[in-house]
């Protein structure tokens, strides 16, 4: 079993599917230590080639006009993964059925024919590391399980690994940060260009835009320095504080990332 | 010809090779800008054509740039092409379209004189000797009056302190070369002839320059290159064996010693130093007058 420390490592892999894949490393090296550190810079290296490939085809998947091969669908993951299949086929229906029903690909916002980007970006983390192999996962998964991201509710305050569905929960001013960029999609923001993404708790993802819903306080909390760039004039208050949340953010992400 | 491969030494279909052609594109383009000739200036160019464009790095940026240029990419891989439509797409570049297309398939489907610049960037990986000219006259065909071909390329003789990455080079070399690649067993030799191929193919006032990239520890470029080697050296494993060069066991015993060296290389006194490298790739430019 991966140990629990590691767990924000290894975004956007549920803990099923990392134990699983750890399995396939243990019976290649002697140590579990070896092992372990081997999966992970893998890992690492998959899920910055994953998400750099993945994209612009999930930031495609609301665009109505988008040429169907452009977006992000489920028969874009079955030809995708297909490159991959020791057959270099694309993955057959049925078996893209048995997945979703099995809890591997999961519905976005609970939209038919719509999967969820985080599950494809797991499955295609796990095609990649085992090159040649036909079963690639356990036999089904609880749908519940998400990823983790690492979380710290004030400065000073211990870093924990929370799964993501529970960062709702967390203090709006708490922050979490991942090395998964992919939760660009969920609204947070970019770390450098395929470094991860950082975000605060109290954030809700808007159409195209991320909103922060925080006092000036939730920020300087974080960056006290930040207060002499809030000036607001009568009504621009909001835009203020938006601004400095995503300046508090940028910062933050070089300490934390 | 006999004894020649097009073939592509790695999988054109990979996401990982795209995404190593992705970094080492940006790479490039950092160090020596979008034209790296004529001042960086794409003045009076209308229509650019980027031969093997890959995931589309250069081509995006060309046409993000100069929103009045027409700017087409072709490759082979269907992978690539993908990822470079749907970039376009999100950036909504109206002045750019990829093509599937196999540029060791000539000639083009492209009419005479189509193209105010021809570009090519880093093709060796399925260049041949024979088809180097046939190429580069074929570019002149399709390049418009006036216009240019600009063609970047290195001949894999990294200068290195780290003895896997100099013993990766001479293998590579010696595979590169059974495969009708290269012109000489211990590098491609490209460079030093193609004044003389752009010469032949009609080109004019032919330019040519020459870079060295510092890949260094702790230099910006070593991290790229690292990530570069991790990703193409045990995927060449597969083209190393398949021309006798080394045992599959040999090449990835190599490739463990590799990334012992990646940041410092042990001295023949077991001391340390630091990884050094240079990354040497010239550019060519004619113009079609």
């Amino acid at each position: 079993m991966v140990p629990s420390a590691f767990y924000a490592d290894i975004a956007p892999l549920p803990i099923p599917l990392v134990n699983h894949l750890f399995q396939s490393y243990l019976r290649r090296f002697e140590s579990s230590h070896d092992a372990l550190y081997t999966m992970l810079q893998e890992i690492e290296e998959k899920r910055r080639q994953t998400y750099l490939y993945m994209d612009s085809f999930v930031r495609n998947r609301k665009t109505s006009d988008a040429p169907h091969e452009l977006r992000f669908t489920p028969q874009w993951i079955r030809e995708t993964l297909g490159l991959y299949h020791p057959d270099k086929r694309p993955i057959h229906r049925n078996t893209y059925n048995h997945w979703q029903q099995a809890g591997f690909i999961r519905r976005e916002n609970n939209e038919k024919g719509k999967p969820e980007p985080d599950d494809a970006a797991a499955l295609f983390i796990l095609r990649m590391l085992l090159p040649g192999q036909r079963k690639i996962l356990p036999d089904s998964m609880d749908p519940a399980e998400v990823w983790y991201c690492a979380v710290q509710q004030a400065p000073g305050e211990p870093i924990s690994n929370i799964p993501i569905s529970e960062l709702g929960n967390q203090p709006r001013h708490a922050i979490a940060f991942t090395p998964w960029s992919g939760a660009t999609w969920r609204g947070w923001q970019s770390v450098g260009r395929d470094q991860g993404a950082i975000s605060f708790a109290g954030m809700r993802q808007e159409e195209d835009s991320t909103h922060y819903h925080l006092s000036i306080d939730d920020i300087l909390l974080w960056r006290p320095d930040l207060g002499r760039y809030y000036h607001p004039k009568r009504g621009r208050h909001n835009d203020s504080v938006q601004a400095l949340a995503r300046l508090a953010l940028t910062l933050l992400a070089d300490e934390k990332i | 010809m006999q004894g020649e491969s097009t073939e592509y030494f790695v999988d054109p279909q990979s996401i990982e090779e795209m995404t190593r052609l992705l970094s080492q594109g940006r790479l490039l383009t950092e160090a020596l800008g979008l034209l790296a000739t004529r001042g960086n200036s794409f003045e009076g160019i209308n229509t650019v054509l980027d031969i093997a464009c890959g995931p589309g790095e250069w081509v995006h940026a060309v046409a993000k740039e100069n929103p009045s240029i027409q700017v087409k990419g072709i490759d082979i891989s269907q992978t690539m092409t993908n990822y470079a439509r749907a970039q376009a797409y999100n950036a909504r570049l109206k002045n750019l379209v990829f093509e599937v297309v196999d540029a060791t398939k000539l000639p083009l489907a492209i009419p005479d004189s189509s193209f105010d610049l021809v570009n090519a960037r880093l093709i060796s990986a399925f260049m041949t000797r024979s088809l180097w000219p046939l190429l580069i006259r074929e570019a002149y065909r399709i390049t418009a009056p006036s216009g240019h071909l600009r063609i970047i390329q290195e001949d894999l003789r990294n200068n290195t302190n780290s003895p896997a990455v100099a013993r990766y080079n001479r293998l590579a070399n010696q595979a590169l070369y059974k495969a009708g690649k290269g012109f000489e067993p211990d590098y491609m030799a490209v460079i030093p002839r193609l004044r003389n191929w752009f010469a032949d193919a009609g080109y004019k006032d032919v330019q040519q320059r020459h870079t060295t990239f510092d890949l260094d520890y702790g230099t910006h470029g070593h991290d790229i290159a690292i990530a570069d080697y991790k990703a193409i050296l045990p995927a060449f494993h597969p083209f190393l064996v398949k021309y006798g060069i080394c045992s599959m066991e040999e090449a990835n015993s190599l490739y463990q010693q590799f990334l012992q060296e990646t940041d410092f290389v042990t001295r023949p006194d077991g001391s340390k130093e630091p990884f050094v490298c240079f990354w040497h790739i010239s550019s060519v430019i004619g113009q079609k007058i």
